[in-house]
């Protein structure tokens, strides 16, 4: 009942457009004091993971002190942060990114640190791709956290037995489905609640749904981009080459993953561990792969949409907090700070250009077996090829929820994905006209 | 004037009619119900049980119902030892926020039943309208003002944001009133302020001790309620070393959702602990509901 609220109190946005927001007020000059800068950073990550790092900084910074206050889980973080924010006190000054910086912004629950972060964009200290998910109509309102490279990983024991090599379009991949299908297993799995598929194949066609132009929004889901991810989406189902394994109950659809019913897999860096641990019948069998490409493409691309370190709007020291933020995301010390004993793996640092002297942590002993080796090249070259052409919109928390209910239907053959794409077409354009948002569409 | 009590058979009344025994039937079916409400009742605690003892993969892999591999003791020692056994911290938080809060509660509602229910007094009539009303109000509608309200008072992130607002509790007076109404008979309150005695203390030593069986069902229904509540911790509370027992477990079980650790482990094994202090309260409060305690005061 209470996550109910929550998310009802989540979704409720307010609206304000932030084209319009034009330039931010005077900000008030930070109290001369003698001592260091106090900067509070909330997060629901367990504090084994927080606070080494924040030690660390701690230990090489005089003039700026990182403070930890632990949240309970993410809508708990977005109740209390709104409540924060409205009572104007004892806002903090960095917080786990728990939404879309522009939805977000919008809400007015963030603080324009475009000046502050800008010395910081000109250093080559980013990954180029990372810049977009801190952006809300061209301003900065946190820092860049960076991405998790998009590749694959099949079950290449599987793919061996009946003959079928490794795809590397993802026309070839419904070929391989289609052979597979035969022995009655599927090719990949699209989970009914999860239509992240879709959204990733869009980023990976180069494509976004919203653009701004002027002070207006531009919405377009049936751009040849998102038609031509459609199409391959329409495909997989169409045929009949998709498990429908719910990420709810993730025991069970690890076992599934596990059992070589279903073969392929889009991954990122931060889940292998948790497939090494918990397959027991395929450890050894899997292959890490270079993401399938659109057949048509010209160049070799993977999807990338990064992510924020938000700066919430009535933090008093927004310089700091931008300081600590780029440490926190950028330094060598920060990354090599993160290092678990018990996984033997440190967090991924997706924000930076070249993340080669971590790659092999994050490699997991036994899940390749002898092809372990190959998975460092494959993660390198997504990162390298990673680009983000992703735009998300004011509404996107409330236009997610009604593609979650479209995306069911697509699975279970009710509507085609056209049928979907061109009903989030008018849905997001009304959404945002009732919004008073300006929207062309 | 003493009344005496009747007996089973008393002369000059009509014979009753010597009721049917139940047929077997009937018997049959109230039993088969009371097993099936029984088996209800019992199963998800059994379930806690068994799945406290196993470790982190039997729990998913292996039936529910039955044990597997027996780990209890070291489920125990990384519960008591995890992140410096904050474990132990949220308890003793939890104990002296619902202590302190439902003791005060208590006090303060009995105390305002029986002044409605004793007292003649101009807008006694609003007042109950007022408390009666008060039930009809979400209280998740009242958070956000609450939130505002306590961080002009500076408490947010400190214990009196959970236990100043659990001292005040509309069901506990309407419960109180009605329990004071049949418990007290004002004849006795006459008589101790013929005697000479103050409001005071009839209220402390006759009124209160009336009330007795009323008050413990007020505070049991009180800690169980500010034992388990969640979402006033969730709202009010900032540091992780002032939470209550209940957001530490939800957190705990929110870790897998954005890791690769689990802890749900420890959030079965948690549970089963933050499970104990209840069992004792209701076990040690039993004695409280007795009834007769006022036979004889009015000889």
């Amino acid at each position: 009942m209470t996550r109910k609220q929550l998310k009802a109190a989540a979704v409720t946005i307010l609206a304000t457009s932030v084209t319009l927001a034009g330039c931010g007020g005077e900000q008030p000059a930070a109290p001369q004091s003698k001592g260091p800068v106090t900067i509070t950073w909330w997060s629901w990550d367990e504090h084994k993971f927080l606070d080494p790092v924040v030690e660390k900084f701690n230990a090489t910074h005089n003039h700026i002190k990182l403070k930890v206050v632990k949240q309970a889980d993410l809508p708990g973080t977005a109740a209390n942060l709104r409540n924060a924010v409205a009572a104007k006190q004892d806002v903090p000054c960095l917080v786990k990114n728990f939404g879309e910086v522009p939805g977000l912004a919008g809400e007015g629950l963030l603080e324009d640190v475009t000046e502050e972060f800008a010395p910081y964009t000109k250093k080559g200290l980013y990954n180029e791709a990372a810049y977009a998910g801190a952006q809300a109509g061209g301003r900065y309102y946190g820092v860049p956290s960076g991405f998790g490279p998009s590749f694959m990983i099949i079950n290449r024991a599987v793919y061996d037995k009946y003959g079928i090599a490794p795809p590397k379009t993802w026309d070839e991949l419904i070929a391989a489905g289609k052979e597979l299908k035969k022995h009655g297993v599927y090719v990949m799995n699209l989970a009914g609640e999860d239509p992240s598929t879709l959204v990733n194949l869009t980023q990976q066609a180069g494509g976004t749904w919203y653009k701004v132009e002027g002070n207006t929004w531009k919405v377009d889901f049936l751009s040849p981009e998102s038609l031509k991810a459609g199409e391959i989406i329409q495909q997989l189902v169409d045929n009949e080459l998709v498990a429908n394994q719910t990420y709810q109950d993730r025991p069970a659809l690890i076992a599934y993953f596990d059992s070589g019913k279903m073969v392929s897999l889009p991954t990122s860096t931060w889940q292998l561990g948790n497939y090494e641990l918990n397959y027991k019948k395929s450890l050894g069998d899997w292959q890490p792969i270079d993401l399938p490409q659109f057949a048509d493409a010209p160049a070799f691309v993977t999807n990338a949409h990064g992510s924020a370190i938000l700066v919430p709007k009535g933090c008093q020291n927004v310089k700091e907090a931008v300081e600590a933020a780029v440490w926190m995301t950028t330094s060598k010390e920060a990354v090599d700070a993160s290092y678990q004993e018990d996984t033997k793996q440190y967090a991924w640092p997706g924000a930076i250009p070249d993340p080669s002297p971590w790659v092999d942590s994050a490699v997991p002993a036994k899940l390749f077996g002898e092809r372990r080796a190959e998975a460092k090249d494959v993660i390198l070259k997504a990162v390298k090829a990673a680009r983000d052409p992703w735009v998300v919109g004011p509404n996107y928390t409330g236009v997610f929820t009604e593609l979650q209910d479209q995306w069911a239907q697509i699975v279970t053959k009710k509507i085609t994905v056209r049928e979907a794409l061109e009903h989030m077409q008018k849905f997001t354009v009304d959404d945002l006209k009732a919004k008073n948002i300006n929207v062309q569409g | 004037m003493t009344t005496t009590l009747d007996r089973r058979t008393v002369t000059g009344s009509a014979p009753r009619r010597p009721v049917a025994p139940h047929s077997k039937r009937t018997k049959a079916t109230v039993l088969f119900g009371l097993i099936a409400f029984t088996v209800y009742s019992v199963a998800p605690v059994w379930w806690l049980i068994v799945a406290a003892t196993k470790g982190q993969s039997d729990l998913y892999t292996t039936s529910g119902l039955w044990f597997a591999e027996f780990r209890l003791l070291d489920n125990f020692r990384e519960l008591f030892t995890y992140q410096d056994g904050i474990f132990l911290t949220w308890m003793w938080n939890t104990v002296v926020y619902s202590l302190a809060g439902t003791a005060g509660m208590t006090l303060i509602c009995v105390a305002c039943g029986y002044g409605l229910a004793m007292y003649r007094f101009r807008g006694r009539g609003v007042m109950m309208g007022c408390i009666i009303g008060s039930f009809l109000v979400p209280h998740a509608l009242l958070t956000i003002p609450s939130f505002l309200l306590y961080t002009d008072l500076r408490m947010i992130d400190t214990p009196w944001a959970i236990i100043v607002p659990s001292f005040f509790s509309a069901f506990s007076v309407y419960l109180a009133k009605v329990y004071a109404e049949g418990a007290i008979p004002h004849e006795l309150l006459e008589a101790a302020r013929i005697d000479g005695a103050g409001e005071y203390r009839i209220f402390f030593v006759i009124g209160a001790r009336l009330m007795s069986t009323g008050a413990a069902t007020i505070f049991l229904l009180g800690f169980v309620g500010s034992w388990n509540s969640f979402f006033g911790p969730l709202v009010y509370l900032r540091s992780q070393d002032k939470w209550t027992v209940m957001l530490g477990l939800y957190s705990w079980l929110k870790v897998k959702v954005d890791n690769s650790t689990d802890l749900t482990g420890l959030v079965v094994v948690g549970s089963i602990v933050s499970l104990i202090p209840m069992v004792v309260l209701m076990v040690s409060m039993q004695r409280y509901w007795r009834s007769g305690v006022t036979l004889g005061s009015l000889k």
